[in-house]
């Protein structure tokens, strides 16, 4: 019996140990989890509870028996006694997040308490303070809702992308791009152009490294295949490890200002060529740092390498030749003074002792206090034009010279043909004749720039105009090529028609039978050297010197007389039983020389 | 005969012109009017010498001489105080400052009226 007592007192012994134990392991639970643990009766009376109960429920150890619907918890639930109630009713748990009076969170459990022997014996509920987790799941809340609101009021395209942009997690395209719901790793090859594709790489490529904020400009394609423009931006959403956990971005359509700045680009373009091809350059000065551009005409005009100077208004001016310095420095302060533009023709020096002619013109521009901070201006190389312009006066000057001097002519001849002249048709057929010999001589010398008249030219212009070549066998002109003055032709080209006239109305070629030879080279004759012209006709009319006299005056008068007066020239005329035999000799040298050298230009 | 022209009477006077004609129609004019001529010449050193030789009272001037202008004529008159007149296709333009006060005749011009113009210098 005591033998057995005892075993009985040991094994009770050991029980109690092992409920001790068992015990001290769930306050060491309850302790450790700090979920609160609340023991209800089915009557809701409290059978135990955990520490984190009591400041829930406002109750001691003193409460244990009392039902917890007679405590006001500071928990927002008011539903305690209903929910316990339906839980001993249908026998599942109910789980729900109650918000305490302090705002914190807890994390109810209500449970059937189920006895070992599966005997329903009250509830059971825990309370575990989820305070921080909510809280959390709150911000993330409201963040991800801010996001959504963004992303739904923003024009803009938003964009995730992971932290090697691998892959695009996201892209709201805002009705531009398509967008993208799902992450994809062919992102690059659905939104950007194939040949953008390397500049775009390249950039991700530098940022990453870095963990620097992306921005480029790029093309991408819209979802009916267009291209457009756009300005990407993505910052890198950094981890508390420092690593970069996602990128972030947002993408604007710049095409309208791309496609600006590239007519821009393309209109400063146009007028730089504009301005290049014009022959013109330009220069930009800021009055305020002294900062200078130059195009680059503007260093060739000035004889300059394209950036071998410094650009600067000192630069600039000591190009400009030093005796027209002063003048220029003067009209620019006008300018600058009156607001008026600088307009100035100057010459400058290039480096190379070169002068030149430049116009330039330019405008200063002024701040609101009328103070000047820049001048833009023109220059351009003249000395060309000049030139051009002086040899297009001393032309004018020339063409007016002889006309005037041929209306004096006329006039002249005019004059000798009505002298000469018995009837008004006898006049109006020589004055033609004449006319037309001096308009001869006019076409002749209008060409003379390019091919100087030569006596061979002279003298062939006159004989077909007689028609006289026809009959080539009784014609013999010889003698070299000479070019003749213009300033002796006309003289002499009277004196050539008049024996040609003679010739053909009275001489060798007024029947069928004459001769006439003309003949030149060139003679010495008083130490001087001379160009001597022999006509010589025979077999002509013999003709006495009473026939016409007063006509063969005119042409004799010429011969006899202008021609020694006008051109120096030594005559000799003769008529002789075949017709007239003359001889011209014209000085080749001195003031009044016949043939044209190089100071005849 | 006009007055003005009348007073050439009696006067010595150069004339320069090249072409024969208009000289010759120059000098039969101004000898008709009792002046007594000099020249007519076509060329500056014919032109010069004459200046050098003698007393003048005035002179006409063709400006262009078979291709040489006649200026260093027209210093040496204006050194020597001679009055003259340029008979001229050329414009105002070509002539040098200097000539400003010498009257321009243009041509084509009549020998009276070129008469005239040397009378009123």
């Amino acid at each position: 019996m005591n033998e057995e007592l005892q075993a009985v007192n040991a094994e009770l012994k050991n029980k109690l140990d092992n409920i001790s134990t068992a015990h001290s392991d769930l306050q060491n639970l309850t302790a450790a989890t700090e979920i609160g643990t609340l023991f209800l009766d089915e009557k809701l009376r409290i059978r135990m509870f955990t520490p984190p109960v009591v400041d829930l429920f406002n109750i001691a150890e003193m409460d244990i028996g009392r039902a917890i619907t007679d405590f006001t918890n500071r928990l927002s639930y008011e539903e305690i006694g209903s929910d316990v109630a339906r839980v001993l009713r249908d026998l599942t748990p109910v789980e729900s997040e109650i918000r305490s009076k302090d705002n914190r969170w807890f994390m109810m459990r209500l449970r059937p308490y189920r006895t070992i022997e599966d005997r329903i014996s009250g509830t059971v509920l825990t309370f575990i303070d989820i305070t921080d987790r909510v809280e959390a799941e709150h911000k993330l809340r409201e963040s991800e809702r801010r996001f959504r609101a963004l992303v739904q009021a923003s024009s803009q395209v938003l964009y995730r992308m992971s932290p090697q942009w691998r892959e695009m997690r996201q892209l709201s395209g805002s009705g531009f791009l398509s967008d993208m719901r799902a992450p994809n790793p062919e992102w690059l090859e659905h939104y950007i152009l194939p040949e953008e594709q390397p500049r775009v790489r390249a950039a991700i490529h530098e940022v990453i490294a870095d963990k620097k904020p992306f921005e480029l400009e790029h093309r991408v394609r819209l979802p009916d295949g267009a291209t457009r423009w756009t300005l990407s931006r993505a910052v890198p959403i950094i981890d508390e490890n420092g690593e970069i956990e996602e990128w972030f971005g947002a993408a604007t359509d710049v095409t309208a200002g791309k496609v600006a700045e590239e007519a821009l680009r393309g209109s400063e373009e146009s007028l730089r060529l504009a301005l290049e091809v014009g022959g013109l350059g330009t220069w930009d000065r800021d009055l305020l740092t002294g900062e200078c551009i130059w195009s680059a005409n503007q260093y060739r005009i000035f004889g300059l390498e394209v950036g071998e100077a410094e650009p600067s208004e000192a630069a600039w001016l000591e190009c400009v030749h030093p005796d027209d310095l002063d003048e220029v420095k003067a009209a620019m302060a006008t300018a600058r003074d009156e607001h008026s533009v600088f307009e100035r023709e100057f010459r400058i020096q290039r480096p190379d002792g070169a002068t030149r002619w430049c116009f330039s013109r330019g405008q200063f521009y002024y701040d609101r206090e009328d103070k000047p901070v820049r001048m833009i201006g023109v220059v351009e190389d003249t000395t060309e034009r000049r030139e051009w312009s002086e040899r297009q006066q001393v032309m004018v000057a020339e063409l007016q010279h002889r006309t005037r001097n041929l209306l004096a002519v006329v006039r002249s001849i005019v004059g000798q043909t009505i002298k000469a002249s018995g009837t008004l048709e006898e006049f109006r057929d020589r004055l033609n004749d004449r006319l037309a010999a001096l308009s001869r001589v006019q076409g002749l010398m209008s060409r003379s720039d390019k091919e100087p008249i030569t006596l061979r030219a002279l003298i062939t212009a006159e004989l077909e105009a007689l028609g006289a070549v026809t009959s080539p066998e009784r014609l013999s002109v010889e003698g070299p090529d000479v070019p003749l003055r213009n300033a002796a032709v006309q003289t002499l080209a009277l004196g050539l028609h008049e024996l040609a006239t003679n010739a053909r109305k009275y001489g060798a070629l007024a029947n069928d039978a004459g001769h006439l030879a003309i003949e030149w080279r060139s003679e010495t004759i008083d130490g001087e050297a001379h160009l001597v012209i022999d006509w010589i006709e025979t077999g002509g009319n013999a003709r006495a010197d009473g026939d016409d006299a007063s006509h063969k005056g005119y042409g004799q008068e010429l011969i006899e007389k202008a021609l020694p007066y006008t051109l120096g020239a030594k005559t000799s005329h003769e008529l002789t039983a075949g017709g007239v035999r003359c001889t011209i000799a014209l000085p080749m040298s001195g003031p009044r020389r016949v043939i044209r050298d190089t100071r005849d230009g | 005969m006009d007055k003005a022209a009348g007073s050439l009477k009696g006067r010595r006077v150069l004339l320069v012109e090249d072409d024969y004609f208009i000289a010759e129609e120059m000098n039969r004019t101004f000898r008709d009017m009792g002046v007594e001529v000099v020249g007519p010449v076509a060329t500056v050193g014919e032109a010069l010498r004459l200046i050098e030789s003698g007393h003048l009272d005035g002179a006409v001037l063709d400006i262009n001489l078979q291709g040489e202008l006649a200026f260093a004529v027209a210093d040496l008159l204006l050194e020597r105080c001679v009055p003259f007149v340029f008979a001229t296709g050329y414009d105002q333009s070509v002539i040098p400052a200097r000539f400003a006060s010498a009257i321009r005749c243009e041509k084509p011009v009549s020998p009276v009226a070129l008469a005239r113009a040397l009378a009123l210098r």
